[in-house]
């Protein structure tokens, strides 16, 4: 089980005049072939940022250092040519929002095979039945109909299972999803975070789960990274996070979203059979 | 948000050289060194001097008192345009956003027409209607932008009638008043105020050519578009009485363009707070 | 008691199928659902089911096409006492934090027009910033809180200064329109453990509209299962394990529990 990705002291500093704001703190981490490593946290903890700043996404303003080594790489010292080429082929992304992902005046087909133009030298009718097999994969039917469409004609739900199906297209080597289920309903959030495990023991691939919802990184997640205001509160297996978790955060956290699914598990058995 | 504005130097600069003209063209009686009005044909078209600083027009009048005088007509001509079609249009325009309905479509309807007619061409025939004098030219300029402005402003309290916070308001039954005054002008009054000193360069623009073309301020009033409509004939010879008012009028229109954009800047609220 | 009775809301459709007649969409179909006093309903559904046009409807902002809105008997859409006692019954906590406040007004004037349509309505006299610093503090927010601007503010206590203004206006129902959707995880349990606290002290009804269904458990008596503008279930929240509609079944089965298996 090799070390896809290890980043050491990493931290990111906004700077715009004299303005300086510090983001990230000394973040140290390291995901593995067929693990995934779920990054928790609110929002303004950093954890977007962190992603972003490993794949060189971030503007000028924010200054970037420390290490992240890609097989041997330091991708924060690589040049922005570099950087996109890996874009897409070895390390892809599945982001938050799928409605904002895709541009709305193309169809979805155009944009898919945008990507796989841009990494590889396959032809117009591969590239067609490649897609078409993908879509099948993430369990879309009429695959091809649903390449003719429109994002606006197609529900969040499936635009998002596409992104990850793109992602994966390319056999990449890590894939970062950023709050893939946060914008998508709980019926199909829980298939999105089925076709994760799916990927993860599958094909092997190293993940990085960015979340703030605790049910989503208990499912998918091996390692868990709490983030509290841009710095590490906790970093362990879920169940040492869940149950010795060592930063009150982390602690205050877990208890009161306990406290809630107890008193759902209670509502479930007061109704005589245990809903199971 | 005055903070912002202070550390803009554009807006800074553009809002002092605005001012300061302005307050030269009151005061004008008091710093012009010469009788804008008076004529001495033996001393036309001569050079800067100390009683001349800008030398003498066609009929040995002193060009900069004229200029000094005719940032009067020139100013306050554009300010009061300015004051009756944003008045207007943002009264239409609340009005139709606000409660749309009938109200909006017949607001608007009467918004269709008037943008239907070429501008220019309507100030001219309502002036040349109405009789050629100043009140026309500010009724005519009035008469034909609100409409442009009821549409904007319009737009404006389409996108904020909706919010949730007009929508707690309503829920709660408060007055109309509240929230015409308390919520949607001041949520319109950036963009308003945006547009307002964009469009003030227009409406200078307009009544100087308006009295260029001798429909506007009537000779021998002094204003910078009468003044350049006189020295056209003499440009060869006496090239100073038009540039004079020229340039004047670009680096007013200009200051007031450029004040525009900083405000845009200034008032937008997506830019950071740091 | 609010009552809704058959409720067809509808909106103009945005493809325009032929010249003249415009195509309308229909959102709502016959909403029926009684809310006593002192209950705390939640209404459950996912984007697309209509539970925030019910939002609308409850609350005098929207007129349905068909059916009736119903105000301890008198209609709410076709009456002027029922437009103006729902006004007096009623207030709402949005979803968007971010435009639930207007960005001009300081934290204390946010609060004080609550207080103040109170004050008119019911004509009694009393200071306005004393009765701020009050709500202010049983949000769990504190003095200096009181000339701030929204977007000074975190979701969270924004959220909270929402909360303080609609029960600033001392009306006996609250909508909480998605209210915690936006906050992230353990905020949503505070502000949950708030609303229980102050539902307690007030005495007051809410419609809690929501899509997470361990936070109707948490938070709610009652639950409505929306889906496609229609209630498919409703029953009390001890009763949820038997719900018979196939839909509300498959909601049950998508709930994540974390703390299973270890």
């Amino acid at each position: 089980m090799s070390t896809v990705l290890e980043v050491s002291k990493l931290s990111v500093t906004l700077e715009k005049g004299k303005y300086e704001k510090n983001i990230l703190d000394n973040i140290d981490f390291s995901v593995h072939q067929g693990k995934c490593l779920g990054i928790l946290g609110e929002s303004g903890s950093g954890k977007s940022m962190t992603a972003k700043a490993i794949l060189g996404l971030l503007p000028r303003e924010f200054v970037v250092s420390g290490k992240a080594m890609y097989q041997g790489k330091d991708l924060l010292g690589q040049s922005k040519e570099t950087l996109r080429q890996m874009r897409g082929k070895e390390i892809t992304m599945v982001l938050q929002n799928p409605m904002t992902c895709f541009d709305p005046l193309y169809r979805v087909g155009y944009q898919l095979a945008e990507t796989m133009r841009v990494h590889t030298d396959w032809s117009k009718e591969e590239i067609r039945s490649r897609l078409v097999q993908i879509l099948q994969d993430m369990k879309i039917r009429d695959g091809g109909e649903v390449l003719e469409k429109y994002p606006h004609q197609l529900s969040g739900g499936m635009l998002q299972r596409i992104m990850i199906g793109l992602a994966m297209a390319l056999k990449p080597t890590l894939l970062i999803a950023d709050e893939p289920t946060t914008a998508i309903d709980a019926i199909i959030q829980y298939s999105v975070i089925q076709e994760f495990q799916r990927i993860k023991e599958e094909h092997g691939t190293a993940m990085i789960f960015i979340s703030h919802d605790l049910g989503a990184i208990s499912c998918v997640a091996d390692d868990v990274l709490v983030l509290n205001q841009g710095k590490v509160a906790d970093m362990g297996s879920f169940h040492e996070i869940l149950h010795h978790a060592k930063d009150p955060y982390t602690k205050l956290l877990i208890e009161k979203r306990a406290a809630v699914m107890q008193k759902y598990r209670t509502a479930l058995k007061k109704g005589g059979t245990a809903y199971a | 948000m005055l903070k912002k504005f202070l550390k803009n130097k554009v807006a800074m600069l553009t809002t002092i050289l605005i001012v300061f003209v302005a307050f030269v063209g009151i005061f004008a009686p008091i710093l012009a060194p010469n009788d804008p009005y008076k004529t001495d044909i033996l001393n036309k078209f001569s050079t800067f001097s100390l009683s001349y600083p800008l030398g003498t027009d066609h009929l040995g009048r002193c060009v900069f008192s004229r200029m000094l005088y005719g940032i009067r007509p020139t100013l306050g001509l554009a300010a009061l345009t300015m004051l009756g079609t944003i008045g207007l249009g943002a009264l239409m325009g609340l009005l139709a956003g606000y409660f749309r309905g009938w109200i909006d479509e017949i607001i608007m309807r009467v918004v269709d027409v008037m943008l239907s007619f070429p501008s220019q061409i309507m100030v001219f025939a309502v002036v040349a209607l109405l009789g050629i004098n100043v009140q026309n030219v500010i009724l005519a300029n009035v008469f034909v932008k609100w409409a442009w402005y009821a549409r904007m402003i319009r737009t404006g309290v389409l996108k904020y009638r909706d919010r949730n916070f007009v929508l707690f308001s309503r829920c709660i039954g408060n007055r109309e008043s509240f929230i015409l005054g308390r919520h949607l002008l001041p949520s319109i009054a950036s963009e308003m105020a945006v547009l307002a000193s964009l469009d003030i360069g227009w409406a200078i623009i307009n009544i100087s050519t308006l009295s260029f073309l001798g429909l506007g301020v009537q000779a021998p009033i002094p204003e910078w578009g009468a003044m350049l409509n006189e020295a056209k004939n003499v440009l060869t010879t006496n090239p100073v009485q038009m540039l004079a008012p020229g340039i004047a009028i670009v680096v007013v229109v200009s200051a007031f363009h450029l004040l525009g954009d900083a405000l845009r800047d200034i008032l937008d609220p997506k830019e950071a707070n740091l | 008691m609010l009552e809704l009775r058959n409720i067809d809301v509808s909106f103009r459709s945005e493809k325009q199928e032929s010249i003249f007649r415009a195509k309308r969409i229909q959102v709502l179909h016959g909403i029926s659902l009684e809310v006593p006093e002192g209950l705390c309903l939640g209404m459950l559904g996912e984007s697309g089911s209509g539970k925030s046009t019910t939002g609308r409807v409850l609350c005098g902002l929207l007129k349905p096409d068909k059916g009736q809105v119903l105000l301890n008997g008198k209609d709410v859409y076709h009456t002027k006492e029922g437009r103006k006692a729902l006004r007096e019954y009623i207030s709402i906590v949005f979803q968007d934090y971010t435009t639930s406040a207007n960005p001009r007004f300081q934290v204390k004037d946010i609060i004080a027009e609550g207080l103040q349509m109170y004050r008119r309505r019911t004509g009694k006299r009393f200071d306005i910033s004393p009765e701020v610093n009050s709500l202010l503090e049983q949000v769990g927010l504190d003095k200096s809180f009181l000339t701030r601007y929204p977007h000074e503010l975190s979701g969270g206590q924004l959220q909270r200064v929402c909360i303080a203004r609609a029960i600033g206006c001392h009306t006996p129902m609250i909508v909480l329109d998605e209210a915690i959707s936006s906050l992230d995880a353990h905020t949503q349990v505070q502000i949950m453990d708030l609303l229980k606290e102050l539902k307690v002290r007030y005495g007051l009804t809410y419609i809690f509209i929501t899509h997470d269904l361990t936070a109707i458990t948490y938070l709610c008596d009652r639950v409505l299962f929306l889906y496609q503008g229609q209630v498919v279930e409703e029953c009390c929240v001890s009763e949820i394990a038997e719900v018979k509609n196939e839909y509300a079944q498959k909601l049950l089965s998508a709930i994540i529990d974390f703390e299973e298996g270890t």
